[in-house]
C-alpha cells in the first residue's frame, strides 16, 4: 500500500508538472513572434501529447487500441519537440549572424 | 554406640583392676594378625586399544545426527572426541557418541582418543568421515477427520447422524497440506467428487444435488499430492429423513424402510466412477478479473465404453466460499478417451472479488462425478501504476471524496496559472504598446513606461 501511494504520488507529480509545462510555453507563445512563436507552438503540441500519453498510460486495461495511441502520441510528441528545437537552434544561428541574418 | 561404649567401658575396667587380662589380649591380638596370610591382587593395565570408529548418519524424530560407535576396551577408562581438529567432548565413558550438532548435508571428521587410567597410556583412532543426511524430515502418517456434518459437529450426534436437509455440508481436516480429496457416497444414487484441500487441510463438500432418503455412506479420502501411495480415508454413515416423517408413526415406517436398505459397512463403500476426468482453471495463476472469462479444461483420462464418444450433459458451476452457486451452466460434451473439453464461463463484472469455485459435474444414471478447483477473482483495475500495482475501481469509490476534492484544487490552481499567465500576457502587451506610442511621441513619459 505505501508502493503504491508512493507511485501514484510520482505519477501525479509528473502530471502536474507537464501540466505547468503547458501552461508556461502557452504563455511563451502568447508573448512572442514569427520563429520563436512557431517554436514554441511545436512544443506545447509535443508537451499536449506527452501529458496525454502519459495519463493514458495509467489506464489498467492497456488493449492494443489504448497502446497503439500511447505509442502514437509519444512519437508525435517527441517528433514536435525536435521539430520545436531544430527552429529554436535556426533563430539562435540568425541572432549570431552564421546564418541569414548578415545577408538583410 | 551405647553398646560399643558400655563395652569399651567394661573392656578398660578389666585392663584396670587385672593387668593380667589385658596382657592375654593383647597376646591373642598379636597372635591373630600375624597367623593371618593376606592376598593381595594387583592388575596392570595395558595401554588403551585404538578404537575403530564407525559413523553412522540418522534422522530419528526430525533430529539429524551422526552416531558414533566403537568397541568396548578393558583399557581405557574415558575417551575425548575431536571434530575437525577440534574437541568435540572428552571425558566420557560409553563407547559411542550421538552428535546432533550437524547440518545437513555436511561432512565432518572424527577422531576418538581412547584415555588410560595411567599418564602415557592412550590410544588415538584413525580419522573417520562422514557426511550428514540431505534431508531430515519423519514422514507423518497421515490422519483424516470428519469435523462437522449438517454444520454441526459430528460427535454431536450421538450416533448416526440424521438430518433433513437433502444437501448436507461436510467439512473436516487433513495433515496432508493440498490433499486431493475424494469423496464418494452411496448408494442408492452415488456422488463421486474430487477437489484440492487448502494448505491447512481444511476441506468441505457439499453435494451438487439432493441426496436420496435412507441411510448412506459418505467416505473421503486424503491423498499426498507428492505422493498418491500416502492417502487416508475415513467414512461416516448418515441418514437423509423425510420432512413427513416426524410422526412417531411415520418414523417407524422410515425405520422399517431403512432397515430393509443394504448398507454396505463403513469404509467399504466402493463406487466405480464410469468417467475419470481432471478439471483445471487456466487463468494465470488461476486468477480472474471481474467481467473476465474463465478458462476451464476438461481432460477424460478415462470413460466406461458404454459412454465413449457420446454427449453427455456437464453441469458447470461457479460456486463462492459460503457455498452459494454463483452462476450455472449445463452444456452437451462429447465424451471421448483422451480428450480435452475446453469451455470459458463469461464472470459478471458485478461479482465480488474473493475465492471462488469451479464445479463440473457429469451426471449419469443414479451417479453423480464430480470435481472442483478453486480460483480467486479480482477487483477490476483502473489504473495502473507500474510494478504490479494497480487501482481499481472499489478504491477510488473508496476514496471519492479525496479524489475528487484533490483533483478540483489541481485543476484550479491549473486555472489560476493559466489565467495568470494571460494577466502577465496582456500586461506585456500593454507595455509594448505605451513604449512604441511613447517613442512616437503619442504619449508623455510616464514612470512605469520608462521603467
Amino acid at each position: 500500500m505505501n508502493m503504491k501511494i508512493l507511485f501514484l504520488g510520482m505519477d501525479s507529480i509528473t502530471v502536474a508538472i507537464f501540466l505547468l509545462i503547458l501552461v508556461f510555453s502557452v504563455g511563451i507563445v502568447w508573448r512572442v513572434e514569427k520563429e520563436l512563436d512557431l517554436s514554441y507552438k511545436f512544443f506545447v503540441v509535443s508537451a499536449l501529447f506527452l501529458t496525454v500519453a502519459e495519463i493514458l498510460s495509467f489506464y489498467a486495461n492497456q488493449t492494443l487500441n489504448v497502446v497503439l495511441w500511447d505509442k502514437g502520441l509519444r512519437v508525435s510528441g517527441a517528433i514536435f519537440l525536435l521539430v520545436s528545437v531544430m527552429l529554436m537552434r535556426d533563430l539562435v544561428r540568425k541572432l549570431d549572424g552564421e546564418k541569414g541574418f548578415t545577408k538583410k | 554406640m551405647v553398646v560399643t561404649g558400655f563395652s569399651l567401658s567394661a573392656y578398660f575396667l578389666v585392663a584396670f583392676f587385672d593387668p593380667g587380662f589385658l596382657s592375654y589380649d593383647l597376646r591373642q591380638k598379636y597372635h591373630a594378625l600375624a597367623d593371618d596370610v593376606i592376598a593381595v591382587t594387583a592388575t596392570v593395565l595395558d595401554v588403551p586399544v585404538k578404537p575403530v570408529v564407525i559413523i553412522t548418519a540418522q534422522c530419528v524424530a526430525n533430529t539429524l545426527s551422526l552416531e558414533l560407535d566403537w568397541a568396548d576396551d578393558a583399557n581405557t577408562y574415558t575417551y575425548d572426541i575431536d571434530r575437525d581438529g577440534l574437541p568435540l567432548v572428552t571425558g566420557i565413558s560409553s563407547s559411542g557418541y550421538s552428535d546432533t550438532a550437524v547440518a545437513l548435508g555436511t561432512s565432518y571428521e572424527y577422531t576418538v582418543t581412547a584415555q588410560g587410567p595411567m599418564g602415557p597410556g592412550f590410544a588415538v583412532s584413525d580419522p573417520v568421515s562422514m557426511t550428514t543426511l540431505s534431508v531430515c524430515e519423519t514422514i507423518v502418517t497421515p490422519t483424516i477427520t470428519l469435523t462437522s456434518f449438517d454444520s454441526r459437529s459430528v460427535d454431536s450426534y450421538g450416533g448416526t447422524p440424521r438430518v433433513f436437509d437433502r444437501r448436507p455440508t461436510f467439512a473436516g481436516t487433513t495433515n496432508i497440506q493440498n490433499a486431493i480429496i475424494q469423496v464418494v457416497v452411496g448408494p442408492p444414487s452415488s456422488f463421486l467428487s474430487e477437489f484440492t484441500a487448502n494448505s491447512n487441510g481444511y476441506f468441505s463438500w457439499q453435494p451438487p444435488l439432493n441426496f436420496a432418503f435412507g441411510t448412506q455412506v459418505f467416505t473421503v479420502t486424503a491423498i499426498d499430492p507428492d505422493d498418491s501411495s500416502r492417502k487416508v480415508s475415513t467414512s461416516l454413515q448418515f441418514e437423509i429423513k423425510k420432512k413427513d416423517t416426524s410422526t412417531s408413526g411415520s418414523n417407524s415406517s422410515s425405520e422399517k424402510k431403512t432397515a430393509k436398505t443394504v448398507i454396505p459397512s463403513v469404509g467399504e463403500l466402493e463406487v466405480k466412477a464410469p468417467v475419470d476426468f481432471s478439471l483445471s482453471v487456466r487463468n494465470s495463476e488461476k486468477k480472474i478479473f471481474q467481467g473476465e472469462a474463465l478458462n476451464i479444461f476438461l481432460f477424460i483420462k478415462n470413460i466406461d465404453s458404454r459412454y465413449h464418444n457420446t454427449n453427455i450433459p456437464v453441469r458447470y458451476s461457479i460456486i463462492d466460499s459460503k457455498g452459494n452457486i454463483v452462476i450455472t451452466l449445463t452444456m452437451e460434451e462429447l465424451f471421448r478417451r483422451g480428450a480435452e473439453i475446453q469451455r470459458q464461463l463469461d464472470l459478471p463484472a458485478s461479482i465480488a472479488s474473493g475465492k471462488y469455485f469451479v464445479q463440473t459435474e457429469v451426471s449419469f444414471d443414479q451417479m453423480n462425478v464430480s470435481r472442483r478447483e478453486g480460483f480467486t477473482v479480482l477487483d477490476v483495475p483502473l489504473l495502473n501504476l507500474g510494478g504490479g500495482a494497480f487501482i481499481t475501481y472499489a478504491e477510488i469509490v473508496n476514496n471519492l471524496g479525496w479524489i475528487v476534492l484533490t483533483l478540483l484544487t489541481l485543476l484550479l490552481f491549473w486555472l489560476f496559472m493559466f489565467m495568470r499567465e494571460y494577466g502577465m500576457y496582456l500586461q506585456a502587451l500593454r507595455h509594448i504598446a505605451e513604449r512604441q506610442l511613447m517613442n512616437a511621441g503619442f504619449i508623455t513619459k510616464r514612470r512605469e513606461g520608462t521603467k
